[in-house]
């Protein structure tokens, strides 16, 4: 670590090791606190964890949201649960588990890495769980309380693995008894293990199998054949015919393949089911957000109350830092809004008081009053909500393509049986066997097993990397797309103030002065240029400043030595924000301040220009601003001064257009793209608007999530490929009688065992 | 062949036992959180110190 260096240089923070500017070794208080509470426990082991252990996510500054979370204490349980952001790697388990040290009264801590669901048990006695809360938040993982699972998916999720091991066992031992038989067993033995297997067979068919039967019963009763149907068909008829044959006395029973089928498509299924869990255990928002307290300003002072409490006409204090929970009139002086949320405005906006405040935006200098003139739904986040919802309904379901080709091919083989029996029909036994091998032979089990399975292997792919994927839909859609339309703010720029340009005379009067000035402001602006001169000149230290004032909306101003100073925005129609530095009036230093451009932005925009993917900008900041960032980055097509729903309108009207951008701010434009892919906000609000999420800062995820989908595409239709020659080949002999229905048995599962492997090794070594 | 009186009731038995192990495993919670164990396999135990777990 950088220890005893230049006061201002550019340091990692020795608590969360990210870089930052400024005196000292924390890049906050927060940081600082976390560290020395640490030296203390004596648990430096964290940071040698943290160093030496991979990162499984997203790393994020831990920036305490100091959100009040006394609502948490209305709960009488002592056990709850805790969605946490910012959860990366093997430091966090360590130190999560370790709650009950730092905290009196936590009995239990258990993080799920896999969910980021912390469970933790407390002593109500003891302590309550806001402190719990808040002791997270500071630690920088911002928990959100969900709703624990109730005991009815607990239970499904058990007798799913029951029914998985009960077709395990019994499969296994089925085989076994089968192996003697191809073998050649005969006689009394053969016999035996003939009706042995028949035993065994019981409990898959009678057990394990029951949610093929209640699916394809469930869509029989809607009218439609559901991808099941031609499975519970020849699990019946390979059952019925085993039985038939048994009875005969003879030794054509297919129990190992179709308990070696059932055993297979349930084991499938279920990973297929986990792997949809982890990734979707979001909590609803909303619902966390009514909950929130707000500080409601009364005869006696203010006092916390709750946000469903508050009604029109009351006034809310609202601190610098923290969220508008409503719509409502600045009643105090002035504000500074960042609006990044609603608008995608990049720069901070000045408001005065009068003007209307909207929910979801953030205060962001000095506290303010406000006077609700909307709440909950009525407000305009509330209405863009309640606006993606309802576009979210009109998607297409994950299941819609295969259950297409699987409905028309269900209905081919069923029709093909039929007619093949038929055909036979003197000689029922003869018509039977042929079409019975073609019911096994020709089970669409690709449909069944394998695109779901390829699938898995996308999703979870990309959610190691950081990139979380509603449903293999949506990967499926993106290979369709063929227009991708980025938001300018936070998604193709950095979202962060910057200084582009400086143009003074030689010398450092200007930057002396502008860092004495804005020095004493808070306003974002004035943060980065400080950052700016710090990192330009070190030496540099702020002068005594005398009649120091500053004037919303314009800039500040100051007496430095004798000469009078101002700081203040230059209005121009430009890319950028020009800030002038002024000395006696006169002009002596020009700054452009923009937001800077990712700078993986343009390789990104080559990578898709070259897949034949045309791009285009559209951004609710300024004409120029929107141009300017566009050009950089390579984009032909900008469109500025947009509000979201422009947004959405102009993207109904692009066929196979993909959306990137905020997840909260362009909810309405990403659920309206046929691909909605969400760079920033919370996942939460991401997922319920968009396809896509992307956990990773920066664009270039968007190369892994293209190429995993054209992987995802081109392996299944391999797999069709494979899967289809390999079934009319088998349809084929079938019908010709040259397959004997227990050879169709082998065949089938080994069909199946094939794609698998060959999905596999298609995946084999392809970190993307 | 009278083997097989032996040897396939011993085969019936171990799969019994494994399934009975099996059930026992998802009762007990096993199956629930199938990404974290793993981890924790990697974190060391402060010398002198209980299990970090119960």
């Amino acid at each position: 670590m950088k220890q005893g260096e230049a006061s201002l240089a550019r340091a990692n923070c020795l608590h969360c090791g990210l870089p930052f500017h400024g005196a000292g070794q924390f890049c906050c208080g927060g940081c600082e606190t976390i560290y020395s509470l640490f030296k203390e426990k004596g648990w430096s082991e964290f940071y040698r964890i943290r160093d030496t252990s991979p990162s499984l996510g997203v790393r994020r500054r831990p920036i305490a949201s100091g959100k009040n979370y006394s609502f948490l204490n209305e709960s009488e349980n002592s056990e709850m649960e805790f969605f946490l952001e910012g959860i990366h790697c093997i430091s966090c388990l360590w130190l999560l588990e370790r709650l009950p040290e730092l905290l009196e009264g936590v009995k239990q801590a258990r993080l799920n890495m896999g969910t980021s669901i912390l469970r933790v048990s407390i002593d109500r006695n003891v302590t309550a769980f806001s402190p719990v809360a808040e002791l997270l938040d500071k630690l920088g993982y911002p928990p959100s309380p969900v709703q624990p699972e109730g005991p009815s998916r607990k239970s499904e999720n058990r007798r799913f693995l029951f029914r998985i091991g009960v077709a395990a066992v019994c499969a296994g031992n089925i085989m076994l008894l089968a192996f003697a038989q191809y073998a050649g067993l005969s006689g009394w033995g053969g016999k035996l293990f003939a009706w042995l297997s028949a035993a065994l067979a019981v409990p898959v068919l009678g057990y394990a199998a029951t949610p093929f039967y209640i699916e394809t019963i469930r869509a029989l009763r809607a009218g439609r054949l559901s991808i099941d149907f031609p499975i519970v068909l020849a699990l019946l008829a390979g059952a019925v015919a085993s039985v038939v044959n048994l009875w005969n006395g003879s030794d054509a029973v297919y129990f190992d393949s179709v308990s070696l089928l059932v055993f297979l498509l349930l084991s499938s299924r279920y990973l297929l089911r986990r792997m949809q869990e982890a990734q979707f255990r979001a909590s609803p928002l909303l619902s966390y957000l009514h909950s929130n307290l707000v500080r409601k300003k009364s005869a006696r002072g203010t006092e916390p109350i709750s946000l469903a409490k508050v009604r029109i006409g009351d006034t809310l204090l609202v601190n610098a830092g923290e969220k508008i929970p409503a719509d409502g009139i600045l009643r105090t002086g002035r504000a500074h809004v960042d609006m990044k949320l609603l608008t995608g405005e990049s720069l901070p906006v000045a408001h005065l008081a009068g003007d209307t405040l909207l929910a979801g935006t953030t205060n962001l200098a000095s506290p303010i009053e406000i006077e609700v003139t909307a709440i909950g739904n009525e407000t305009r986040l509330g209405d863009i909500l309640g606006r993606v919802s309802a576009e979210g309904a009109l998607r297409t379901p994950l299941a819609e393509f295969s259950d297409r080709v699987g409905r028309r091919f269900t209905l081919l083989v069923s029709l093909l049986a039929a007619g093949t029996f038929l055909w036979f029909l003197p000689d029922s036994a003869q018509g039977a066997n042929r079409a019975l091998a073609l019911v096994i032979v020709a089970c669409p089990c690709v449909l069944a097993f394998a695109i779901p399975f390829v699938g898995t292997l996308s999703l979870r792919r990309l959610s190691q990397e950081g990139i979380f994927v509603k449903n293999a839909a949506a990967l499926e859609a993106l290979n369709s797309v063929r227009h991708v339309v980025f938001d300018k703010t936070g998604t193709l720029t950095q979202g962060l103030f910057q200084v582009n340009r400086w143009l003074s005379e030689p010398g450092d009067a200007g930057k002396s002065a502008a860092l004495s000035l804005e020095w004493k402001s808070s306003h974002p602006v004035a943060k980065a240029l400080v950052r700016f001169i710090q990192a330009e000149n070190l030496a540099l230290a702020p002068l005594e400043v005398a009649d120091f004032r500053e004037t919303t909306g314009s800039g500040v101003s100051g007496k430095i030595g004798g000469d009078f100073y101002e700081v203040r925005k230059i209005p121009l129609d430009s890319a950028e924000n020009n800030i002038g530095v002024f000395r006696n009036k006169k002009l002596i230093a020009r700054v452009s301040l923009g937001d800077a451009l990712r700078p993986e932005a343009p390789s990104v925009v080559g990578f898709l220009r070259e897949r034949g993917i045309e791009t285009s900008l559209l951004s609710g900041d300024t004409e120029a601003a929107t141009k300017y960032a566009a050009r950089q980055a390579g984009i032909p097509q900008a469109i500025g001064n947009l509000s979201p729903e422009d947004k959405a309108e102009l993207l109904k009207a692009i066929p196979n257009a993909a959306m990137v951008g905020d997840g909260a701010n362009d909810a309405i434009a990403l659920a309206a793209a046929r691909v909605g892919i969400a760079t920033e906000g919370s996942m939460e609000i991401a997922l319920r608007s968009s396809d896509i999420y992307i956990g990773r800062r920066g664009l270039a995820p968007l190369i892994s999530l293209f190429k995993a989908a054209d992987l995802y595409q081109t392996t299944i239709r391999r797999n069709l490929l494979v899967s289809a020659s390999y079934n009319s080949l088998g349809a084929l002999l079938a019908i010709m009688g040259l397959i004997h229905p227990l050879v169709a048995a082998v065949l089938m599962p080994l069909s199946s065992l094939s794609v698998f492997a060959f999905t596999l090794w298609q995946f084999r070594g392809r970190q993307s | 062949m009278t083997i097989l009186f032996l040897l396939v009731p011993l085969a019936l038995l171990l799969g019994g036992t494994a399934l009975y192990g099996f059930f026992y495993a998802v009762k007990s919670d096993q199956y629930e959180d199938l990404d974290t164990p793993p981890y924790k396999a990697l974190l060391d135990n402060p010398p002198g110190k209980d299990t970090l777990d119960d």
